[in-house]
């Protein structure tokens, strides 16, 4: 019985333990109304794509030396978003414009 | 008595719930650790990125107004590789101004308030997590972390803790069932064997599996208990048989003197003779109730409080002085060797009540022209040992054990005199004094050791009681009969 006992303690003191450490998560967040359907998200469309690679084209304008990294990457992008694979076309541009910054 | 045997009364149900609960919450624990360490560091994790985020803004937003607001948030999300960021600026009217969020989510004016809200990315359904701030001049900021990876990994984490909740219950109601399968079994043999006792079998015992556990171990103590009681039994079955048939022919023999005596007398003096011959019977079975009794006495530890510290020596002295005379009579030779002086710790009158028993059988078995010795010695623990060896017929080997019997006789001895008690008495004096009666071969002839120890048995005080009162009423009995 005192094996037991042990045990049974030993499991509530874990339990306990965890739930204590979760009552300190993130706060508590309220689901929001819903009318009208869910929200969309407006970047991952090709006017997004478009006005990314506008970005890259201004940014590119400003620099003295081309950066070819960031060209390949551009110019991928372009052709991902031109040919319907947007997010991958954002992730490239995203990535071009990036590099184009830093180096400035 | 006996209850119905309903489910929740079985200690071997109860056991294995015991089990399960444990196995359970064991499990319940593990999982609630998992989760908080894979799904709950993400949300964390998520939480201190928006926060940060918003931090940043707003601080923009101090600096340069907003303007520079504006130009941040559209700096952070054309340079969010991840992908997952969500903004969105609206004016006091809700009117958006930045961001990629199509509208404002109706509902949400609280401001450091967070929320989940389902969006739509792509034609995709997923969620987002986020975190509501209002600027001075009333401009409302969304700052928020699509979270759909986690959503999805919260979903797998489920599944599988579901899946491990259904092998731990199924794991938990095996090893309930196993424990009370073995709880079962174990107690079953017990109790068959506690049924079988009371229904009479005393032969009957517990399974003794091998395994040295505690039911093994249980097992032997009850084992132990079952061996001593049916020794005890036979104990007393042994005496009180020994008591009907040895006390029943001095009787019968009085009686049938009597009755000869009325029928058949000539005169007084025949009369009287007879009279004097059934008296000197019934004396002989009152001496045998009496030496029974002064060993229950002893037995029971009654006279305890007589002992103390004696020399055994001058003790030993005077016996041998008696008994020498006793000897030359049966043309006996009688040699002793005691030391000037042997301590001790003991009930005076019962050493010597015990040394002349031994000396009384001595004289009495060995035949006449042979030599008896008593030596007496004190021994290196501090006790003292007194041997009388003869050299008689013997006791052989078989009957040894046995000898120190209440009544027991020995096949040679039904000739002579006596009841069978005095090696018993012997055995008694010696256990009490926390000693004992060991008899050996003289090679020919007997020889008896009584050992005693200087402090008496620790273990003889505690049955004093008890004994003592039944040994009272045994006593009283005799004389109201
Ligand atoms: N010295 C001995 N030599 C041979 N046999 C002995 C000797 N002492 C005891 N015995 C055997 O042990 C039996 C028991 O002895 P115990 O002294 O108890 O009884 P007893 O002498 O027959 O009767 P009681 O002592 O009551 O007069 C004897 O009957 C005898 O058979
Ligand atoms: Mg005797």
């Amino acid at each position: 019985m005192a094996v037991v006992r042990t045990v049974l303690a030993v499991a509530l003191l874990a339990g306990l333990g965890s739930a204590a450490a979760v009552s300190q998560s993130p706060p508590p967040a309220q689901p929001a109304v819903q009318s009208g359907g869910p929200l969309r998200v407006t970047s991952d469309t090709a006017e997004y794509c478009d006005d990314l690679a506008g970005q890259v084209a201004t940014e590119r304008e400003r620099r003295p030396a081309p950066q070819p990294e960031a060209e390949v990457l551009a110019q991928e992008g372009q052709h991902m978003c031109d040919s319907g694979l947007i997010r991958g076309g954002l992730v490239r541009l995203r990535r071009a414009l990036l590099l184009l910054r830093a180096d400035k | 008595m006996r209850r119905p045997h309903l489910p929740f009364r079985s200690a071997g149900v109860r056991f294995g719930i015991i089990y399960a609960g444990v196995f359970a919450l064991g499990t319940l624990a593990l999982a609630t650790f998992l989760w908080w360490s894979t799904a709950g560091l993400l949300d964390r994790q998520t939480d201190a990125a928006i926060y940060a985020d918003t931090q940043g803004l707003s601080e923009r937003y101090a600096e340069g107004g907003l303007l520079a607001l504006e130009e941040t948030i559209g700096q952070r999300l054309a340079g969010n590789v991840d992908d997952d960021a969500i903004y969105l600026l609206v004016d006091p009217a809700y009117h958006r101004l930045v961001g990629n969020l199509e509208r404002w989510p109706p509902a949400l004016h609280q401001d450091a308030a967070w929320y989940e809200v389902p969006i739509e990315r792509a034609g995709r359904r997923g969620m987002a997590r986020l975190h509501h701030f209002i600027l001075p001049g009333s401009v409302h900021l969304l700052v928020g972390r699509d979270v759909e990876v986690r959503a999805q990994m919260a979903r797998l984490l489920t599944d599988a803790l579901l899946w491990a909740a259904g092998v731990a219950l199924l794991l938990g109601t095996v090893g309930a069932l196993a424990v009370r399968g073995l709880f079962r079994i174990t107690l079953a043999d017990v109790s068959a064997t506690a049924a079988a006792i009371s229904a009479g079998d005393l032969t009957k015992r517990v399974r003794v599996v091998g395994r040295g556990d505690e039911f093994d171990r249980l097992a032997e103590t009850i084992n132990d208990m079952l061996d001593r009681i049916a020794r005890l039994m036979d104990g007393v079955r042994q005496v009180s048989n020994a008591i009907a048939h040895d006390l029943r022919t001095p009787i019968a023999r009085a009686r049938a003197r009597l009755e000869d005596a009325a029928a058949h007398a000539s005169g007084e003096t025949d009369l009287r003779a007879a009279i004097d011959r059934a008296q000197a019977d019934l004396d002989g079975v009152i001496g045998i109730f009496q030496a029974l009794l002064r060993i229950a006495e002893i037995e029971a530890g009654a006279r305890r409080s007589a002992f103390a510290p004696l020399d055994l020596a001058p003790l030993l002295l005077d016996l041998v002085e008696l008994y020498s005379a006793a000897a030359e009579e049966r043309g006996q030779c009688l040699t002793a060797a005691i030391p000037p002086h042997l301590p001790a710790f003991g009930d005076r009158d019962m050493i010597q009540q015990a040394v002349a028993n031994l000396l009384d059988n001595a004289l009495k078995f060995s035949p006449a022209r042979s030599t008896i010795a008593i030596e007496a010695a004190a021994r290196p623990d501090g006790g003292a040992v007194i041997a009388v060896a003869d050299h008689g017929p013997g006791i052989p080997e078989a009957d040894r054990a046995r000898a120190a019997e209440r009544f027991f006789r020995g096949e040679r001895a039904r000739s002579t005199p006596g009841s069978g008690l005095g090696l018993a008495l012997v055995q008694a004096v010696a256990q009490l004094h926390g000693g004992a009666l060991t008899l050996s071969d003289n090679q020919p002839g007997l020889r008896a050791a009584l050992t005693l120890a200087t402090r008496p048995h620790r273990h003889a005080g505690v049955t004093q009681m008890n004994a003592t009162s039944s040994y009272d009423q045994a006593t009283a009995d005799l004389h109201a009969a």
